[in-house]
């Protein structure tokens, strides 16, 4: 089964190496040509434009009767790509995997899934519920993840006038909200991640009582 | 992922040695029949050597008395060799296989039926590029199911050699994702008759051509439903009969047709969830 395997993984390598118009590539770690890096740019027109984006690519044994295993290398704040660890939840990288999508398909399918999320078939609920709640607070979450993990330049970013993004920024929060809570005492980092697993975000805001948040804050 | 759960809409009950088998439902009997086929799905092999129809007609010696009734009507009309196919989701697209070679071996001309065949695929391949798959991927699916077709022409297989043949996984596999294509190009080109019965086998909510293509047709390991096995058979050019083990009440057996009415169709052996190749043994005959 591998010298298939490894006929056609070179091959795929070498024909995505020739075709300069989609600006993926893919690249050996080691001269293992089962363990890949790829790379594509944030698409425009979303909030990760500008960036550079990184994936972690293994090839199983039984590729490509089996799903190619695909997780972010750079980080990203987006509702299907786990904050955290990277992982994509996308249908083609589980049981909608076919063996005619190829590393270039599956590389253009993450890109798109940046365009279009599909925040009700979420990897990272957290992150959906702020896309959900309020889409312009998550854009600005989004660029400034970008900006400080994907290397999007800043100057793309109106809110921030230049600033570097906050904590609070970085956690999708308003600092007025962020203040509040820190003002009686709280450590900063506590009431981040409370208001961001409330969802702490703007019209969301009004439908959480402060009483549920203290309690959170008091476990 | 914790977002994934679907949760079973009806509660299952529970099925050991104290159940009553008569009073299994068709659900019932898939559900067993596909956690059957996880436990050991890698220890069975792809297609085996054709087994008695008494072998399964012991599977049910304590079961549904119609389904031990449909099979006693098979074995009274000279049905009694099963082929057998690992239970892992393709089983339609490998006892198809096997059907197809079964087929052209038994003929009397079998030289000229690989020839058919041979072309059969050829003219599926339009259809293929028509809907945008890369032919260098389909090529070399398609390479293992053509070098065999061909093999005809220098030496005749044995029903031995075929399954030998067919055992080997990376060959079966890809004449599986073969089929497939085949399956998913027809489907595509052929829109205007497929579209009403594309429907999720799980929500049965219809789906468009290209989510049915690329979520139930293209991936492995998915279920053929009658949409597949009708675009397969039309794709190419080959008449499907399948024998339905369920429990409806019919007299003899629920023989189900697809595709076009050829000379001596593919007879393929249904029960709940699982697809198997039924044949009369040839050197009987």
């Amino acid at each position: 089964m591998s010298d298939a395997r490894l006929r056609r993984v070179q091959k795929e390598i070498r024909d995505c190496a020739k075709d300069k118009t989609s600006n993926i590539s893919i690249d050996m770690i080691d001269e293992n040509p089962f363990h890949l890096i790829g790379a594509f740019p944030g698409p425009p027109d979303t909030p990760y434009e500008g960036g550079y984006y990184e994936v972690d690519i293994v090839i199983p044994d039984a590729y490509p009767f089996q799903p190619v295993k695909m997780k972010f290398i750079t980080k990203v704040y987006h509702p299907n790509v786990s904050s955290a660890s990277g992982a994509i939840c996308l249908d083609i990288l589980k049981d909608a995997w076919s063996p005619v999508l190829t590393l270039k398909s599956t590389l253009i399918s993450l890109q798109s899934l940046l365009c279009e999320p599909v925040p009700n078939d979420p990897q990272d609920a957290e992150v959906a519920k702020h896309y959900l709640a309020d889409r312009a607070g998550f854009n600005a979450t989004a660029k400034h993840w970008a900006q400080a993990y994907a290397q999007a330049p800043a100057s793309k970013v109106k809110a921030t006038h230049g600033k570097p993004a906050t904590d609070a920024d970085m956690a999708g929060l308003a600092e007025e909200n962020v203040v509040s809570f820190t003002d009686m005492g709280f450590p900063r980092e506590k009431v981040i991640s409370v208001l961001k697993k409330l969802n702490y975000r703007g019209n969301n805001v009004s439908n959480i009582h402060e009483s549920t948040v203290l309690e959170e804050l008091f476990k | 992922m914790s977002d994934h759960d679907g949760g079973d809409a009806d509660p299952a009950r529970v099925i050991d040695e104290h159940t009553d088998m008569t009073t299994l439902t068709d659900q019932e009997i898939m559900r067993l029949t596909e956690s059957m086929g996880q436990e050991d799905v890698t220890s069975r092999p792809l297609i085996s050597a054709p087994v008695p129809l008494s072998v399964i007609r012991d599977e049910y010696k304590n079961g549904s008395s119609t389904v031990l009734k449909k099979i006693d009507w098979l074995q009274a009309n000279g049905w009694d060799q099963v082929w057998r196919a690992r239970g892992d989701g393709d089983c339609f697209y490998r006892s198809f296989t096997i059907a197809y070679f079964l087929r052209i071996l038994h003929s009397s001309e079998p030289q000229l039926q690989a020839n058919l065949a041979f072309d059969a695929v050829q003219r599926a391949l339009p259809a293929m590029q028509q809907v945008g798959f890369d032919p260098d991927l389909y090529e070399e699916f398609l390479e293992p199911l053509l070098v065999l077709l061909r093999g005809f022409d220098a030496d005749t297989p044995t029903e031995w050699t075929l399954i030998q043949q067919l055992q080997d996984a990376e060959r079966s596999n890809c004449i599986v994702v073969a089929l497939r294509l085949v399956t998913s190009a027809y489907i595509r080109t052929h829109e205007d008759v497929f579209s009403p019965f594309l429907l999720s086998p799980t929500t049965f909510l219809p789906l468009t051509t290209d989510d049915f293509c690329r979520q139930e047709v293209e991936p492995c390991g998915k279920e053929a439903d009658h949409a597949q096995i009708m675009a397969l058979s039309e794709a190419l050019h080959m008449g499907v009969r399948i024998a339905y083990l369920d429990r409806s009440e019919v007299q003899d057996i629920n023989w189900v047709s697809f595709g076009p009415e050829t000379e001596d169709p593919l007879t393929l052996l249904y029960r709940p969830g699982h697809y198997d190749v039924v044949t009369k043994d040839h050197l009987l005959a």
